[in-house]
């Protein structure tokens, strides 16, 4: 069980979660019917499903702690309210955009899912390890494109490169502590982000030196998960519109 | 009467994959009856999968085909393992045509052509049709082939 003092710093921290879910798959789907090749196509639209589907999963975890409903959540609420990293709400881009975001992203599930597996609130714990499995396929499929893309053509490479300089400096807020991750760290409730951040870098940077990657230095980075774009307004607009339009609506 | 709604659910199938039940999938948990209520414990196999509500709907349809009154489906976050499906499944699949998931730990290995049973085969694309399987040819006889994921 959890102990009462924690409740809401995890219930932060699933929202947290479930919004990078939420408003990736938003932006993956933008590329449904129009990705390169059709393989991609399908490919898109599984990681888009994927994603959607670990929202599900963190926000069900959410619903336990506070009755909160899923779907107003997602649906419902407003733009500032939404606590997704700035990295996963900027505009779809090109092609090599998407897929090196969706590898710095994948890169920093797969290294914080494998330690939240073992986190001392057991549904926590379940649902990281079921989500890992699902990860470590999205995982494998955008590594070997940024590959594909670095040691691609000039073009490719050149685009990859571009993306990189735009997308890295973001990847660092996806490691910034929300104001109640310490008591919940102390706990064993979730994995210490900021002691995780080293190791990804590593990784990362490894692999995209391998692709003929560059990894820029510097660059700015949101101080909180506060911090949106004007991207994320259009894009909830969108997603939320529907729901809006009949709230009541019991089917879709 | 458990058993009654044990062979009951062996007749709701996975949409995706109409040729295996959820018994033998190994997503049913348990069935609990209390007079004529009964609870089933269920778990799915990709947490994004757009069958779910469908599933939990033929569940319930099943049961009360099979007298019971009052149903409770509940979902359980227990991950699944392609390690739960049961050997008859994977004997249906080959059947069907869909490469069956590989034993854990995996070691990297990719699953022969369902086909000719080559193991020349190349990886198209992990992610395929619908979220458990992915794309393979096999590079013996040519055939485009689907797998199902290990997980």
């Amino acid at each position: 069980m959890l102990e009462a003092y924690l409740k809401d710093a995890l219930v932060a921290r699933l929202t947290a979660w479930a919004d990078d879910e939420v408003v990736l798959a938003q932006r993956l789907s933008e590329w449904v019917g129009h990705a390169p090749i059709l393989e991609e196509d399908i490919a898109i639209a599984n990681l888009a499903q994927d994603e959607l589907g670990h929202a599900k999963v963190w926000l069900e975890l959410r619903q336990e702690l506070d009755g909160s409903d899923p779907d107003r959540l997602v649906y419902f609420r407003d733009p500032l309210e939404f606590q997704n990293a700035t990295l996963v709400e900027l505009p779809k881009g090109d092609w090599a955009f998407t897929m090196v975001r969706q590898y710095l992203f994948d890169a920093y599930e797969n290294l914080w899912l494998k330690e939240a597996a073992r986190s001392a609130y057991a549904p926590l714990a379940e649902a990281a390890s079921r989500i890992l499995k699902e990860e470590r396929f999205h995982l494998k499929h955008s590594s070997l494109w940024v590959e594909r893309l670095g040691q691609g053509t000039e073009e490719s490479h050149r685009r990859a490169q571009e993306a990189l300089e735009t997308l890295f400096p973001y990847v660092r807020q996806l490691f910034q502590p929300l104001p109640g991750d310490e008591a919940l760290v102390e706990a064993g409730v979730v994995p210490d982000l900021k002691a995780l951040e080293a190791p990804y870098l590593e990784e990362v940077t490894a692999h995209l030196v391998r692709s003929g990657l560059r990894p820029p230095e510097g660059g700015y980075v949101p101080k909180s998960r506060q911090e949106h774009t004007e991207y994320l307004w259009s894009l909830l607009a969108e997603m939320q519109s529907v729901a809006r339009w009949d709230p009541e609506a019991k089917a879709w | 009467m458990v058993e009654r709604y044990w062979e009951a659910l062996k007749g709701v199938k996975d949409p995706e994959i109409p040729v295996l039940n959820i018994v033998e999938m190994g997503m049913v948990l348990g069935v609990e009856a209390e007079g004529e209520k009964v609870r089933v414990r269920f778990r799915p196999t990709f947490s994004g999968c757009p069958a779910l509500r469908l599933i939990r709907e033929e569940i319930e349809k099943a049961l009360r085909e099979a007298g019971a009154k009052e149903v409770e489906v509940v979902e359980a976050r227990t991950p699944w393992s392609t390690e739960d499906m049961a050997e008859e499944a994977r004997r249906k699949l080959l059947g069907y045509g869909v490469a069956p998931p590989l034993p854990l730990p995996l070691v990297g290995k990719d699953p022969p052509c369902p086909r000719c049973g080559s193991q020349e085969v190349v990886l198209k694309n992990t992610f395929g049709a619908t979220l458990c399987k992915m794309l393979y040819q096999c590079a013996a006889c040519g055939e485009v082939f689907e797998a199902f994921k290990t997980v």
